[in-house]
């Protein structure tokens, strides 16, 4: 009973933060220039305007006969149109009805992360689960800023909550949407694949590949892409080619080349091609095989992959490689910036428990994770806003920021402990 | 005057002459902030007008100007992304547009600007691209079309057309202002390719060699654990 007051407790001053936070920036921003919105919520909201004036059409084979407007009008927005379509009533109830939405997903969250702790530790330590997450001021800032990725994390936490719960066709069209508002998440479906075929069971090549290829397995994928497949064709025919374009094609050769966390900004700045090239480049092999995106791509799609079918072998193992998944995922990424590792803090409070770590280490950890940021931001600002020449700290510091954060990745991995007797 | 938060460029003009207030640093954030001051009396029922000529370099962003207390028309490159080197070698035309209420002024116009990433330096050590930026025309456009003799200053013909019936009257420049605003952006250097390349490739296939090793020793581990608690 105590334990259910206190996670009430946790629940209520949570939603009292986030609406408190939603209306003061509602009044800060109608008093400064430097808004407390963030920019993206501006694009979302501007794209709902587009969707809603037919008379802007959506330029799919179907887009006329549902008298839509295309949110893609809109420049720099490179999301779902269902995104846009979710915050149609920013313009006919209420500008701020968006993040309203975004901070109940973060509540909503914060629910499933606190029933799943529930079916592995005492209640006790699923309301601090729960608290590290709805209380987590990277999370409510950036929800109440009217940044989207709660409604991700929403689809992720719940794909986890259906497989664990042993729900697998749910946890399968779950994956499919999340995959449809952002690919990442289809790395999941490999963790899946093994825990559905008891990977862990099996012994031997043959039996690890009849426990990845089987009826369940085959189940799954088909119920996943499925939902992926009919979600993309349906936005197809209403909005084209442009949703195609903006949700996914641009993601596979976007240049990122303005600084964030990922040292691939520099050089894709460096070498960014120019619309009047000067002379065509003839370089040596080993110069094309670094710059190749394969050069970036590969170890990252082989870490995260690898990662999945290396531990996605027990259900009790998920929470684990999905973060471990996540996390490889972010800092091989060749753009990331600080909304990116709201991906893999969604999982932390899930999988703290199962991890033991003496306080130093502890510590060390969170301060190298927190102490790399701080150094990339304390440079970045020097460059954003006082203009000073730091391009090549910059870089170096993005350097320190993924070495620091395979070395955190690894602490967490090395501390990690079997679950024995679990509930799940 | 002391230059105020983010870098601010600041010109003063009223309707009878130009009273240029410069901020004292050069501008070199990412963001600077064009801010003309008008004061003057008269001109009512006009509107000022403010014309801003922008390289290719700078760029505004029309979603963020449509929540400010003016209207506005935007002429050439207006992509938000890209760095100068992929965009058009042409200016931009902004025009400024708002009623004039003689009663509230000084009447500021803040124009937040935005600066591309610069064309890439050839030589070694930390260099600066720098960037002449005009100081904006301004006119007043006044409804009774027979009482002033000035012309509208150069601007795009397609932004002709709601003059054509109007009093057109200049804002003129002192003779000795320079009006021109520099600003001085950060660029990188094609020196640093090499060494950047190099160095993310190996930091990269460093860290992902480390992390195969320590999955590969949790992948052992977790199994060996398994395995034990299963014969226990």
């Amino acid at each position: 009973m105590l334990s259910l007051l206190s996670f009430r407790h946790v629940l209520v001053f949570s939603i009292i933060i986030r609406v408190g936070l939603i209306l003061y920036s509602e009044w800060h921003d109608a008093r400064s220039v430097v808004k407390y919105t963030d920019v993206d919520y501006r694009v979302f909201s501007d794209a709902a305007r587009f969707l809603l004036n037919a008379e802007n059409r959506a330029q799919g084979p179907l887009g006329a006969k549902f008298a839509v407007g295309d949110p893609y009008t809109r420049e720099t927005y490179r999301y779902t149109p269902l995104l846009a379509l979710l915050l149609t009533p920013n313009e006919w109830l209420h500008p701020s009805f968006g993040k309203y939405l975004f901070a109940a997903c973060d509540v909503l969250n914060g629910l499933l992360i606190y029933d799943l702790s529930l079916s592995s530790t005492s209640k006790d330590i699923a309301v601090l689960c729960s608290a590290l997450h709805l209380l987590n001021p990277l999370v409510f800032a950036i929800s109440t800023r009217g940044s989207s990725e709660s409604v991700l994390s929403l689809f992720v936490l719940f794909t986890l909550y259906a497989a664990l719960k042993g729900h697998w066709d749910i946890a399968a069209v779950a994956l499919g949407l999340s995959t449809h508002w952002k690919i990442y998440p289809v790395i999941y479906g490999v963790a899946c694949l093994g825990v559905i075929g008891h990977a862990g069971s099996a012994r031997g090549w043959k039996a690890y590949w009849r426990a990845l290829v089987n009826p369940q397995t085959v189940r799954f994928t088909a119920l996943s892409a499925s939902t992926f497949l009919c979600l993309s064709a349906a936005c197809y025919s209403i909005w084209g080619y442009p949703f195609l374009y903006e949700s996914y094609l641009y993601h596979l050769h976007r240049l990122d080349h303005r600084h964030n966390f990922s040292p691939y900004f520099y050089l894709i700045y460096l070498t960014y091609p120019a619309l009047e090239p000067s002379a065509p480049l003839d370089l040596p092999l080993w110069n094309r095989l670094l710059r190749s995106p394969l050069t970036s791509f590969v170890p990252q799609m082989t870490l995260a992959i690898g990662a999945g079918f290396a531990f996605g072998r027990r259900k009790e193992y998920l929470v684990f490689t999905l973060f471990v998944q996540t996390v490889v995922f972010v800092v091989f990424n060749k753009v990331c910036t600080s909304q990116y590792f709201l991906w893999y803090l969604l999982l932390l409070p899930l999988l703290l428990p199962r991890l033991s770590m003496t306080r130093w280490k502890i510590a060390l950890s969170v301060g190298v994770w927190v102490g790399t940021q701080a150094l990339w931001l304390s440079e970045a600002y020097k460059l954003e806003f006082l203009g000073e020449n730091v391009f090549f700290g910059l870089w170096i510091r993005g350097l320190l920021y993924v070495v620091g954060n395979c070395w955190v990745l690894a602490q967490v991995m090395d501390a990690y402990v079997v679950p024995s007797k679990a509930k799940i | 005057m002391e230059c105020v938060g983010e870098e601010r460029l600041r010109t003063r003009r009223d309707a009878a002459h130009v009273l240029p207030d410069i901020c004292d640093h050069n501008p070199r954030s990412f963001h600077p902030v064009f801010e003309t001051t008008f004061v003057g009396d008269g001109f009512v029922n006009c509107t000022l007008n403010v014309l801003y000529t922008l390289p290719p370099i700078i760029f505004v962003d029309p979603y963020e100007l449509s929540n400010r207390a003016y209207s506005f028309q935007h002429l050439g490159p207006s992509n938000l992304e890209l760095p100068v080197a992929a965009v058009a070698n042409e200016d931009a035309t902004l025009l400024l547009s708002t009623p004039w209420v003689p009663e509230d002024n000084p009447r500021v116009f803040e124009l937040p600007l935005h600066v591309r990433y610069g064309p890439v330096g050839k030589t070694e050590g930390l260099g600066f691209v720098q960037t002449d930026l005009k100081w904006p025309d301004a006119f007043f456009a006044c409804p009774d079309a027979s009482s002033s003799s000035d012309t509208l200053p150069l601007i795009p013909p397609s932004l002709v057309a709601p003059f054509a019936t109007s009093s057109i009257f200049i804002v003129g420049t002192p003779p000795d202002a320079v009006p021109i605003e520099t600003l001085r952006t950060p660029v990188g250097t094609t020196a640093d390719v090499a060494t950047v390349e190099l160095g993310t490739a190996v930091v990269v296939l460093a860290s992902f060699s480390y992390l195969v090793r320590v999955a590969r020793r949790t992948v052992k581990r977790l199994s060996t654990t398994t395995v034990s608690a299963k014969e226990d």
